[in-house]
């Protein structure tokens, strides 16, 4: 016979699902400008604390061209509401520039620091997220 | 026209009620509201008690990932034992209503001894120490001098991650270690109200 689940596992599941984090970019051409995104969505009845100084801040990689060692609200973050008329934002997006000095396949990796919360709590969170970037010569 | 003034009229009611009822929380300036609390053991505080001292109120939720972080890697790790030792009263206040986050003697009294604070936590399950403070956050920081006068309400620092790390204007600024210098010195308190970040206060309702 199943057992009900107990506060304590419920609550448990409710913070496993509060956010997703993901890392998106498209191909890059060497010398050219180019921009990753990081997104953060909250889910679950939480939303983004837009208090929390959200950051992200990206591993090394001198052939990638990042021009910064942190990433942050000063950096073009945009915040979605979590629905029409909501006061709180559910979706945050942080622009990374970065202009390539090498081709191949690159990889943007990094730590988004952040911070979700329903009315019963906060989580503050690390995600370590990693993206491929392609990139070619660029035509002449 | 008549339609005018009475609109103006109108208007002018509805700014003055609005600044009624947000002057009803203490400002830096007047005096800090009395009350009683129980401590962990059941022991009743009074403000009163500490008449003739300047306090500290820290506004406290051990489950809250601000106030961990506060007091581990923050602003606040150390810090009562500090400043009680120069002569400060610091008093922690769980608002939080019964069977909510941080709630609880036990939950209370384990964050006591894992942070080594030297200094009591009341509880204040009803909520009505709190919202007459108008207390919002944890942590949310309240400075009385000695006359029993507020005079900083707001934030521990001005780095909203918790653990200093993140200073908005790019030196982290401890603005209760700030007031307390600015009252020990007998000078005006150079910043005397912040907006305060953390978790919300678990109020009943």
């Amino acid at each position: 016979m199943l057992q009900p689940a107990t506060a304590a596992c419920q609550a448990a599941h409710a913070e496993a699902t509060a956010w997703t984090a993901t890392a998106a970019a498209g191909s890059g051409v060497r010398g050219e400008p180019g921009t990753a995104v990081i997104t953060l969505t909250a889910r679950g009845g939480f939303h983004v604390n837009e208090e929390y100084p959200l950051s992200f801040r990206p591993t090394a990689v001198p052939a990638l061209g990042l021009a910064k060692q942190r990433y942050g609200k000063a950096d073009g973050l945009v915040l979605e509401p979590c629905a029409a008329g909501s006061k709180d934002a559910c979706t945050a997006t942080l622009p990374v520039a970065f202009t390539p000095t090498a081709t191949g396949t690159l990889t943007m990796a990094g730590t988004l620091s952040f911070s979700v919360c329903n009315p019963e709590k906060c989580l503050i969170e690390q995600a370590e997220l990693g993206v491929p970037i392609d990139v070619a010569e660029p035509e002449h | 026209m008549e339609g005018m003034r009475t609109l103006l009229r109108s208007l002018s009611l509805a700014a003055s009620l609005l600044a009624s009822v947000a002057a009803a929380e203490p400002q830096p300036g007047t005096p800090a509201p009395a009350f009683t609390l129980n401590d962990l053991d059941g022991k009743a505080v009074s403000l009163a008690n500490a008449k003739g001292k300047v306090v500290v109120l820290e506004w406290f939720n051990p489950s809250c990932p601000f106030v961990q972080r506060a007091h581990t890697k923050g602003s606040l790790a150390g810090m009562a034992k500090k400043e009680t030792a120069d002569g400060v009263v610091w008093l922690a206040i769980n608002s939080g209503a019964p069977g909510r986050e941080g709630t609880g003697v036990e939950v209370n009294r384990a964050a006591q001894k894992e942070y080594g604070l030297p200094h009591t936590v009341l509880l204040d399950e009803s909520g009505s120490v709190g919202k007459e403070y108008g207390a919002t956050n944890t942590p949310n920081m309240f400075v009385i001098d000695a006359k029993g006068t507020l005079v900083y309400r707001g934030a521990i620092d001005n780095s909203p991650d918790g653990e200093g790390r993140s200073p908005e204007s790019g030196t982290l600024v401890n603005y209760v270690e700030q007031a307390l210098e600015d009252v020990a010195a007998g000078r005006a308190v150079r910043t005397p109200s912040t907006k305060p970040y953390g978790c919300s206060v678990k109020y009943g309702s």
